[in-house]
């Protein structure tokens, strides 16, 4: 019993390493990469008007997230110390062992106040601090007026009973808790976050991993999907998988249309980046900033952007921002001096070149027409070229498909992807062969013998053979998914 | 004992040692540069120290201020930035009104002490309005969070929240405007749940709605007339529209717009065909000193498929009877839109001379034109002219005389391209001449190197905003909805 607050301090705090590093890993991520310390008088002025002390200290304490482990390790300790600095203040008070462990209670609630990212850190950091205080307090007291207890309470139990007593209600403690943790556990938020964080580092095979495990158990979720197939893209897999889990949610699979939602304005960024759209992705990541704050990946594009899109003196101010930070600040200064080790990493602006007249702006609600500007401003853009196939197929638009596939060409296909091949016999179904002559591809007879399968179980309403024959192809997705109807959209009939 | 004397001896040697002239070993010709930019330029006699960096590399810096042959201070640090004791500025600005003061820079490079030129200013002996307002917020497009609107006192470095948006659930706050100069009639407009119309009048907030019911879009860009009574109001259909390419960002432009005048006493507005048509966007009203004119910009009509960058402004103004409340004998004063141009912000000087504006290639928001620049009109000829001598490469944009008229400030992102900051001007009434622009001093002189929020419509008044706590109260209130 002697020890035991020591080996529970352990215990708890090895606990809550392993669960930062694992199946909360996403929550250390999230907030450092909505936090960021600076080490000037502005910030340390600014920070305590808006977020008073308890803020500032947090802000400290979140920037060790960068390096992840030094970060689970951190937060891990800062909520075993709950515990064994409330145990001490009873020890103190009391003048006994905490016979009930009461103290493991505020460090599980604060554990458990941690899981959703949307909860501040301010809460577990203050309540640390204030023990911390609290103990150093009552050491100085205990030092001055050489009290040993402050309340007398005498011994309830024999030394077996308490023991009893603590075993047991320490297993009633992580009982509730393992109870607690698997009815709270948001794996949605952890999928999320992770994809996130992956797709941010390029990691486009675990990006694949968290959204397809998500997808895979017949859940629709926007930003799960727009990741999901920017990683096809990536892997050079949207042609050929884009239809591999129900894409109930039509083209807001592949993109955020303006909805001046703050919380879709951390994300559109990503896909214009990639596209080489650069004045939309920085227009979506000065939203973002506004919103979030000035932090590490705001900052950190937006000087990004400005740089390729030719403005080094706006970029200057993120950077000048940046080189205030602790781990930033090398990124910061290799940016500024132009390294060749940032340099290349810069996005490429597909647009750098155009100058329009007369001008031209973005359709911030539908990215069809922008899809097609970069492709005929920059044939070469392969992922617009995909982009705009999907979009085309995913609002049922197969006429316009049909009409813009003549830019495949430009690349390296070894063959029309079967998705391409099927939407195109809906349009060689629709129209004249002479019609379809003109678009200037043929349709194999391994699709059109696919077709006549499909067509024979719709007619038999044979659902499930259809589902498993049939669930990853165009004429599903057309047939029984769309969230447009059933129909295809030709030029006189136009979607918004 | 001993060794605190000792202790003492050695804090006063070292203060001394910092402070203690360092002779020239060597002379340049050339100024060193600093930033910002203080050099040639006119001060008001009531600004707050101009602190600045030296731009030039050496060990330490030796930094000698004065007037005439008398050296009124000397700064010397190993750092280059050069921080003014307040006291010691006031000081120097009282003895050098009228007359130049000079910044005498040495650097000590190498064991070798090198003094530049002198750097010279002039002190005006006209203050500036001691209290300069404006909004702060990031220049982004839709989304918004922390934004408010500051006073920053011109003498000191001293900034105080009138309204800061953190205060009534972050809600939009814009286009504050005072009558005269004066914060005892003013108004700001609230966007958001609690969204409406703050005057402050005869020591009284109200809330209201200037837009009537039956009107399409509300009350936007507002004009005191001088004597506190009236209000022009703009009533705007903007919209923002975003760049696919190229390195201007937004164009905010308006689809729709006519002005009407708002009565504040009865709670009423009134217009007439000439400024309220279907055919034409009028905007950007303003009153002449006498309250007699209303200048505005005016365009064609926006239809559907109208190219944004086809749209320009011309200059009009309106007379306006306030006894009959009437307004009539519309007038074209300059024809920007037959040479290429837009224009925008028109300002009448406080004599009634000259009107200032805002000249650029399209549209009408020009701050987000780089091509923006100043102009200024003479109102007894109709000559028009750019003011080069405060025109940058990059916006020069939102204006805003004086009281006296002897100063103005505007908005410029010369430094940068993307975030406004208050410049000010020296302006001779009588001759037009215009003094080099000077940035608004801070404290810390690096201070706009980090500081992401963008200065918007920078106002000059003649004493400070007391009520705040008085606004922030009336913003729960329900507005008053103006009739016609």
């Amino acid at each position: 019993m002697r020890y035991l607050r020591f080996i529970l301090f352990a215990v708890l705090s090895l606990f809550y390493f392993f669960m930062y590093q694992g199946v909360l890993s996403h929550v250390i991520f999230y907030h450092e990469q909505h936090q960021l310390f600076l080490f000037s008088s502005n910030y340390f002025q600014q920070t305590l008007q808006t977020e008073g002390v308890p803020g500032y200290i947090t802000n400290f304490v979140i920037q060790f997230f960068y390096i992840h482990q030094l970060g689970s390790a951190i937060l891990a300790l800062i909520l075993g110390s709950v515990y064994l600095l409330l145990n001490q203040v009873i020890r103190t008070i009391t003048g006994r062992d905490d016979l009930l462990q009461v103290a493991v209670i505020p460090s599980l609630f604060l554990f458990f106040y941690t899981m959703p990212v949307d909860n501040s850190l301010k809460l577990p950091v203050a309540v640390f601090v204030i023990l911390l205080l609290l103990n150093i307090l009552i050491l100085i007291s205990k030092r001055l007026f050489k009290r040993k207890k402050y309340i007398h309470i005498p011994p309830l139990l024999n030394n077996r009973l308490s023991v009893a007593v603590t075993v047991v209600l320490l297993f009633s403690y992580a009982g509730y808790g393992y109870y607690h943790f698997m009815k709270s556990y948001n794996v949605s938020e952890h999928i999320m976050v992770k994809a996130e964080q992956h797709a941010r580092s390029g990691n486009w095979e675990k990006v694949l991993e968290y959204t397809g495990n998500y997808l895979g158990r017949g859940r629709s979720n926007q930003l799960i999907s727009y990741f999901h197939n920017l990683a096809l893209y990536h892997k050079g897999e949207l042609p050929y998988r884009l239809f591999d889990h129900p894409q109930a949610l039509g083209v807001e699979s592949l993109y955020f249309p303006w909805n001046s939602d703050s919380r879709e304005s951390e994300y559109g960024y990503m896909l214009y980046e990639k596209l080489g759209y650069i004045n939309e992705a920085h227009r979506w990541e000065f939203e973002a900033m506004v919103v979030w704050g000035e932090t590490a990946p705001h900052l950190m594009n937006l000087a990004r952007y400005n740089l390729v899109n030719g403005r080094p003196l706006v970029a200057q101010r993120f950077i000048n921002i940046l080189k205030q930070s602790l781990f930033y600040r090398d990124e910061a200064t290799k940016m500024e001096e132009g390294s060749d080790e940032i340099m290349p990493s810069l996005p490429h602006n597909s647009l750098k070149n155009v100058v329009d007249s007369p001008a031209r702006f973005a359709n911030v609600l539908n990215i069809g027409p922008e899809l097609q500007h970069l492709l005929e401003k920059d044939p070469t853009n392969q992922m617009a070229f995909e982009y705009l196939m999907s979009q085309l197929l995913l609002s049922n638009h197969v006429e316009r498909f049909a009409k813009s596939l003549r830019y495949i060409r430009n690349f390296s296909y070894t063959a029309l992807p079967a998705t391409y091949e099927e939407a195109l016999y809906i349009y060689q179904l629709g129209v004249s062969s002479e019609e379809f002559a003109e678009i200037g591809f043929t349709v194999s007879d391994e699709t059109k013998r696919r077709f006549a399968r499909y067509y024979e179980l719709v007619q038999a309403n044979e659902t499930d053979k259809l589902n498993s024959e049939f669930g990853s192809s165009y004429w599903y997705y057309l047939n029984y998914i769309s969230p447009y109807g059933n129909k295809v959209i030709t030029d006189d009939k136009k979607m918004q | 004992m001993k060794i605190r004397n000792l202790l003492y001896l050695s804090v006063i040697f070292f203060l001394f040692s910092c402070n203690q002239y360092q002779a020239p070993d060597d002379y340049n010709e050339q100024s060193p540069v600093i930033y910002p930019d203080y050099t040639d330029v006119t001060f008001p006699p009531n600004i707050a120290p101009p602190n600045f960096i030296i731009r030039e590399e050496g060990d330490r810096y030796q930094t000698e201020i004065g007037y005439g042959q008398s050296v009124e201070m000397r700064i010397t640090d190993s750092s280059p930035t050069v921080i003014i004791t307040e006291k010691r500025w006031h000081d120097l600005l009282k003895k050098a009104a009228g007359d130049d003061i000079f910044f005498r820079i040495s650097i000590l490079k190498k064991d070798q002490w090198i003094c530049y030129a002198d750097i010279n200013n002039s002190i005006s002996t006209a203050p500036v309005d001691p209290f300069l307002v404006y909004r702060l917020l990031y220049p982004g497009y839709e989304l918004w969070n922390e934004m408010g609107i500051y006073q920053r006192d011109l003498t000191s470095y001293k900034e105080i929240a009138i309204a800061a948006n953190r205060e009534f659930g972050n809600q939009c706050v814009n286009c504050h405007s005072f009558a005269g100069h004066s914060p005892e009639t003013m108004m700001l407009h609230i966007r958001g749940e609690q969204g409406g119309t703050l005057i402050y009048r005869n020591n009284k907030v109200e809330k209201v709605n200037p837009k009537p019911e039956d009107f399409k879009n509300g009350a936007t860009y507002p004009a005191w007339h001088p004597e506190g009574r009236y209000l022009a109001y703009s009533m705007n259909d903007v919209q923002q529209f975003f760049h696919s390419s190229g390195q201007k960002p937004v164009e905010v432009s308006d689809l729709a717009a006519d002005i009407v005048i708002y009565d504040t006493e009865t709670n009423r507005i009134f217009t007439d065909s000439l400024l309220f048509t279907d055919e034409y966007m009028e905007t950007f009203p303003s009153w002449s000193p006498d309250g007699k004119t209303l200048y505005f910009c005016r365009a064609d009509a926006y239809t559907k498929g109208t190219s944004l960058d086809s749209i320009r402004y011309d200059l009009y103004r309106i007379s306006f009877d306030a006894e009959e409340e009437r307004l009539y004998n519309l007038e074209r004063v300059y024809h920007a839109s037959a040479i290429g141009q837009s224009v925008s912000f028109p300002r009448v000087s406080p004599n009634g001379r000259y009107l200032m504006f805002t000249q650029f290639d399209y549209g009408n928001f020009s701050i987000w034109h780089p091509e923006s620049d100043l102009y200024l009109m003479d109102l007894t000829n109709g000559e028009v002219s750019a003011i080069d001598e405060v025109n940058s490469d990059d916006v020069d944009s939102y204006h805003t005389w004086s009281s006296s008229g002897n100063w103005f400030v505007f908005s410029s992102k010369r430094m940068d391209g993307l975030w406004a900051r208050p410049y000010f001007a020296s302006f001779d009434q009588e001759t037009g001449e215009v003094g080099k622009a000077f940035l608004l001093p801070q404290k810390d002189p690096a201070f706009y190197d980090t500081f992401t929020y963008t200065f918007n419509v920078p106002e000059l008044i003649k004493s400070p905003v007391t009520n705040s706590e008085q606004l922030i109260e009336a913003i729960e209130k329900t507005a008053n909805q103006a009739t016609n």
